[in-house]
């Protein structure tokens, strides 16, 4: 689905990516960890394609495209789901509506008819008791004034809903307390598939005592240091990072 | 001797055999007034950014095609109002609504009633004073056409709008005078529209004298939707009694100059005035929003939100000044105006004026220009969206919140209408 | 509030200007009054080679044509210009005091009274206790002393008064004089380059990093003078200089006219830190006499990556009318307007600046605090514009305005002209009073209302102050309280 060859990236000139090389599989989780300012967040961007991220040599094919030379637009079309650190916030963009157009902007793309009011309420619904959540949230302007669990929660809903096939998760698990944790890892487990995978970004092992990982992959100063199975994950949040030449604080 | 006659004194005896009243003393009277004052130059801040050098041509307008502006009629009607259809600057009675029939309610032309009523043409010619900036004022009493006579009794409860419409866009200049007055705990919502898609260039000058008495409540929504070449300037006056409330909301989408100007004075205690709006502008277009609300009197209150949104070549004015008289203690007044440029060409001015003379007051402004967010607008393409459709959805979002202050949801999904309208072919 | 004790404390506690003594010393004048005879007069006391004269004469013709400007909400009587004299200077042997010791006792003991240093000596010696501070006094219409030339020049810095600098640096004054603010930019900068009398010079060489602060002090003693003074601030190319400015005059039922002009210029990656602790007399209670204070300063970030901060702290004058500008000319240049404007009795001020965003990445901040007393009127007036090559140009302005009783007035007048899409401007303003509740607090907590006053006041101002070198900081918080006393109602 996704490969990732040699991949080099700058962001304002400074060298952050440098060299980076993955092959992620249908049906497959990836979680790739690591100290901060290794490049993490980095990668999910480029993988995004935003603004500011420059890739200055390697290539990326997403499901045999050349994933570089799409628009961040097309790429979520065609089933790129990036669920962000941070979201940000739309002030007066209703969350219904913004839902709505991001569902229908896939389905024409996937040849399908745009959903009516009607129909797209009755798909919410059906996903919103699967998630076990309520629809409160998207009676606000998009993310405005949400919390950080209610920000979070509110991605898997789209994440949901737009029903992607990558669906790259930058700190998904930052900010949670335990409850909204569960729910949100649930909401990951739920997406879950033959033909689906998963790439989580994250900094701490907890999210994935909830969403087991087939493969964990280390990222030190902007190149995969190790790679291994979820035993990897528990090794590194007993040992830290000390054993790549990392020392952070407690 | 050979001395230059004022500006517009040779139109002036042209016109005025056809207009309401004919060669009646006061139309001399406001336009000697007009006459000393000439139109404002650019020097005058309030006018700094609006020219009024293409209105020196022909005043006198080219025939209608009836036809057109009568089907064009029917999109513009807001179902269950009473409706006042002024084609080219005159009533129409079979365009418009039985102007008899509702309680508490006086409705006749200005037309109609100017020549018989002393009391009206004391309105039309004492408005104005001394000001240059008020020589526009001037100009319309000397020139006016039509206009409508609103009258609520005390108490009188209007649940039906009273929609006025200017159609018919004719190529010189429409001088049109609305006299509004609500009684004592009276309530009404007045409705405004000049719409056209016809590229004509003629003139729209319109007066509001709007009297609100003690309790009384008038909501006054505006939409200037004109053609992309039409000039069109509303100047109200307000005069808020105790406890009066007086909400307007104004959508400058249309022409190529669309200047609001509203001033409004509180003359008891316990008023509020409220005044929002809405500038979208391409092409060389001109939104120019000009706002005075004197706090003479104490314990009242103001809230003015304007939003402008500019593309291309086009700019945005927004002079809005909130002057706290000595006595007006507790006053609590805030002003805010946010802009989005959308091109590079495009033009922002802003200047939010307080003027304060009394010390137990809350008086807060804000103004901010700037673009699109990057972020969001690359958040909404992750989530599938094109670009034109998310800068689009930018934009609808930013001005979302100035719709708020009109309370009913269908005159709300009205005005919206027409802000979209604008939204989708920019 | 209003017992009678405390109006009694307050009685007691308010009134005196202290600086409002009278120096009694043979003067040099010019006659009163204004024609070319009298431009010729003080180009000639000051031996003033042709060009300058020139550049005088073309002013002084521009003048007469000139308007003075209505603008501004500051109400005046007519001024008559022919009632001024426009030279005024100590009469000394020579035509300049070559040492400190050829001046006149009388100015050196006004200065100490007025706590200014002039005996580098004594400075040195540490027996003043003042620190690190050189200083050109400007007496009337003349610079009467210079300290620590010798030091500052041994690095290159040129510390001098503008008189010097025409004669002895004619090629950076030809270059740079009206180069920022032109002759003919307003009636009272096209009246102070006809007239100028002196004023301060300063040239920081490339790199140089100025060791000490540099001050000007401002004294108008004599009657019936106006005062014109002149000062120029070049920073070469990546060098640093802290500038201060005291301005101070004796109590007169006259009004007197201050018109000077401040010019600055920053080249790449310098920076250029003003800041002026204005205390002219504002007259008395009742309104009489007082400073007309109409000032023209403007810095022009000329260079990449340059800087000018202004910071002003404005609490003296019957009149204020002053906007140091900056305009932000070179890519990255930064501006900083830092503003307390403190109005009491039949004060008037009208204050603010003008920040022109011309180059790309150009930031500016402006931080406004007005407080209004009596039956004063205080009215900020500002300009931020962003002309259409001004990519990412930043803009953030808060003007915040504290009223103290129901005769006096705020206002704000805030300008915003954009016109390129990349820009953001922020503006916000406040109006408020001194709260019930924080009086009442502080009173429980016994502070003296006065004193209390004073603390709320400078809390309000806090940011500003925070930017004043530390030599000003100091008085600058005791002024704030002295300008406010008898506020209290």
């Amino acid at each position: 689905m996704l490969e990732i060859k040699n991949i080099h990236a700058t962001v304002g000139g400074n060298a952050i990516l440098k060299g980076i090389n993955l092959t992620v599989n249908g049906g497959e989780v990836h979680a790739i960890m690591g100290p901060n300012g290794a490049g993490k967040s980095t990668l999910g961007n480029v993988l995004a394609g935003r603004d500011g991220y420059d890739v200055t040599a390697g290539s990326v094919t997403y499901r045999g495209q050349d994933l570089l030379d799409m628009a961040p637009d097309a790429r979520a079309r065609d089933g790129l789901f990036m669920g962000f650190q941070y979201p940000v916030e739309l002030p007066g963009v209703n969350g219904m509506t913004f839902l709505r157009m991001a569902a229908n902007a896939v389905r024409g793309h996937r040849g399908l008819e745009p959903l009516d009011g009607m129909d797209f309420l009755k798909l919410l619904k059906t996903k919103m008791a699967e998630l076990e959540m309520d629809d409160a949230l998207l009676k606000r302007s998009v993310n405005v004034g949400f919390s950080g669990g209610e920000k979070k929660r509110n991605e898997i809903i789209q994440m949901a809903i737009m029903d992607p096939h990558l669906m790259i998760l930058d700190e998904t698990d930052s900010g949670l307390d335990i409850d909204a944790l569960k729910l949100v890892s649930q909401g990951i487990n739920l997406m879950r598939g033959e033909d689906k995978a998963i790439v989580m970004i994250t900094h701490y092992q907890r999210l994935l005592d909830y969403v087991k990982p087939d493969f964990v992959h280390v990222l030190v100063d902007g190149r995969f240091v190790d790679s291994g199975g979820p035993e990897l994950a528990l090794k590194l949040e007993r040992e830290g990072y000390a054993a790549y030449g990392v020392h952070e604080a407690a | 001797m050979n001395v230059e006659s004022p500006l517009f004194a040779e139109q002036f005896e042209a016109m005025k055999p056809s207009l309401p009243g004919g060669d009646a003393s006061w139309r001399q009277m406001a336009f000697d007034r007009f006459a000393a004052l000439g139109l404002p130059s650019r020097k005058r801040e309030a006018w700094r950014h609006t020219s009024l050098s293409a209105l020196k041509g022909d005043l006198t307008g080219q025939p209608l095609d009836m036809e057109g502006i009568t089907s064009a009629l029917e999109n513009q009607k807001i179902v269950g109002a009473l409706h006042l259809v002024f084609v080219g600057g005159h009533f129409v009675p079979e365009l418009s609504s039985a102007l008899d029939g509702v309680d508490g309610l006086t409705l006749r032309t200005l037309g109609s009633s100017v020549e018989d009523e002393d009391a009206l043409v004391d309105q039309i010619v004492l408005n104005g004073g001394e000001n240059p900036d008020e020589a526009l004022v001037a100009l319309n009493g000397a020139l006016v056409s039509d206009g409508a006579v609103i009258k609520l009794a005390d108490g009188a409860q209007m649940k039906q709008p009273i929609q006025l419409i200017y159609a018919g866009n004719p190529t010189g200049l429409v001088n049109i005078r609305n006299i509004i007055s609500l009684g004592k705990g009276a309530t009404a919502t007045l409705v405004e529209i000049a719409q056209d898609a016809t590229a004509t260039n003629g003139w729209l000058n319109i007066v509001n004298q709007i009297d609100v008495e003690d309790g009384a409540r008038l909501d006054h929504l505006r939409v200037m939707a004109d053609g992309a070449d039409a000039n069109h300037i509303s100047q109200s006056r307000v005069s808020l009694a105790a406890d009066a409330r007086y909400e307007s909301f104004a959508l400058l989408s249309g022409g190529a100059l669309a200047r609001h100007e509203v001033q409004a004075v509180f003359t008891g205690t316990g008023g509020h005035c409220g005044l929002s709006g809405i500038g979208l502008g391409a092409g060389k277009a001109v939104r120019d929003v000009i706002t005075h609300i004197d706090h003479a009197l104490p314990d009242c209150t103001s809230a003015q939100i304007f939003k402008n949104v500019m593309d291309d070549h086009a700019s945005s004015v927004f002079q809005g000044k909130v002057t706290v008289q000595q006595d007006a203690q507790r006053t609590d007044a805030i002003q805010s105006n946010h802009n989005i440029l959308l091109a590079r060409t495009a033009t922002a001015n802003s200047k939010p004026e307080l003027v304060i003379f009394a010390d137990d007051v809350k008086c807060a402004h804000g103004a901010t220009v700037g673009e699109l967010d990057a972020n969001q607008l690359f958040y909404m393409r992750t989530r599938g969206l094109d670009e034109a459709t998310a800068r689009q959805l930018l934009v609808e979002g930013f001005i979302a919140d100035v719709f708020d202050v009109i309370e009913d949801p269908a005159l709300r999904d009205y005005v919206r209408a027409h802000a979209s309208a604008w939204l989708g072919v920019s | 509030m209003s017992s009678i004790e405390t109006q009694k404390t307050i009685e007691e506690a308010s009134g005196d200007y202290k600086y409002g003594f009278v120096t009694d010393i043979e003067m040099d004048m010019a006659p009163k009054g204004l024609n070319e005879d009298i431009v010729r007069f003080i180009s000639a006391k000051k031996n003033e080679p042709e060009w300058m004269l020139e550049y005088r004469l073309k002013a002084y013709r521009a003048w007469l044509k000139a308007e003075d400007p209505e603008w501004a909400r500051v109400d005046y009587p007519e001024i008559d210009f022919q009632d001024i004299h426009y030279y005024a200077a100590p009469k000394t042997d020579a035509d300049n005091p070559k040492s400190l010791d050829e001046i006149d006792p009388d100015i050196l003991a006004t200065y100490e009274k007025l706590g200014i240093p002039l005996r580098e000596q004594e400075v040195l010696a540490g027996i003043v206790g003042s620190p690190n501070v050189a200083v050109d006094a400007v007496f009337d219409s003349v610079s009467v002393a210079t300290t620590y030339k010798a030091k500052l020049e041994e690095i290159g810095v040129i510390f001098c008064s503008f008189s010097e600098a025409v004669l002895e640096h004619p090629e950076l004054i030809k270059k740079y004089l009206g180069s920022v603010v032109p002759a003919g930019d307003n009636f009272y900068a096209t009246l102070n380059a006809a007239v100028f009398s002196d004023g301060t010079f300063v040239y920081i060489p490339k790199g140089v990093r100025c060791p000490m602060e540099l001050s000007t002090y401002f004294r108008i003693n004599t009657a019936n003078t106006g005062q014109f003074e002149r000062t120029l601030i070049i920073a070469d190319e990546g060098s640093h200089v802290s500038y201060l400015e005291g301005c101070t005059a004796p109590m007169r039922d006259e009004n007197q006219l201050h018109a000077a002009v401040v010019e600055l210029i920053a080249l790449d990656d310098a920076e250029i830190k003003y800041s002026t602790v204005q205390n002219w007399y504002p007259g008395n209670k009742d309104g009489v006499g007082g400073i007309y204070n109409f000032v023209t300063k403007r810095g022009v970030c000329r260079g990449k990556n340059s800087k000018i901060s202004w910071t002003q702290v404005e609490t003296g004058s019957a009149i204020t009318w002053k906007y140091p500008s900056c305009i932000l000319q070179g890519d990255g240049s930064v501006g900083e307007f830092y503003s307390v404007a403190i109005t009491n009795n039949y004060q008037q001020a009208d204050t603010g600046t003008k920040m022109i965003h011309i180059g790309k990445n150009t930031t500016s901040k402006i931080i406004s605090k007005g407080i209004s007393a009596g039956f004063a009127q205080n009215t900020y007036r500002g300009m931020v514009k962003i002309m259409p090559g001004a990519e990412n140009a930043r803009n953030f302005t808060q003007c915040d305005s504290l009223l103290m009783g129901d005769q006096c007035g705020a206002h704000t007048v805030p300008y915003i002209e954009v016109r390129n899409p990349t820009a953001q401007v922020e503006h916000e303003a406040t109006t408020s009073k001194i709260s019930e509740d924080q009086m009442f607090y502080c009173l429980q907590r016994g502070l003296e209302p006065e004193e209390a006053i004073s603390m709320i006041v400078n809390g309000f101002c806090r940011e500003v102050m925070q930017q004043l070198p530390m030599e000003f900081a100091v008085e600058a918080q005791k002024l704030l309280g002295i300008s406010l006393e008898g506020s209290v109602g």
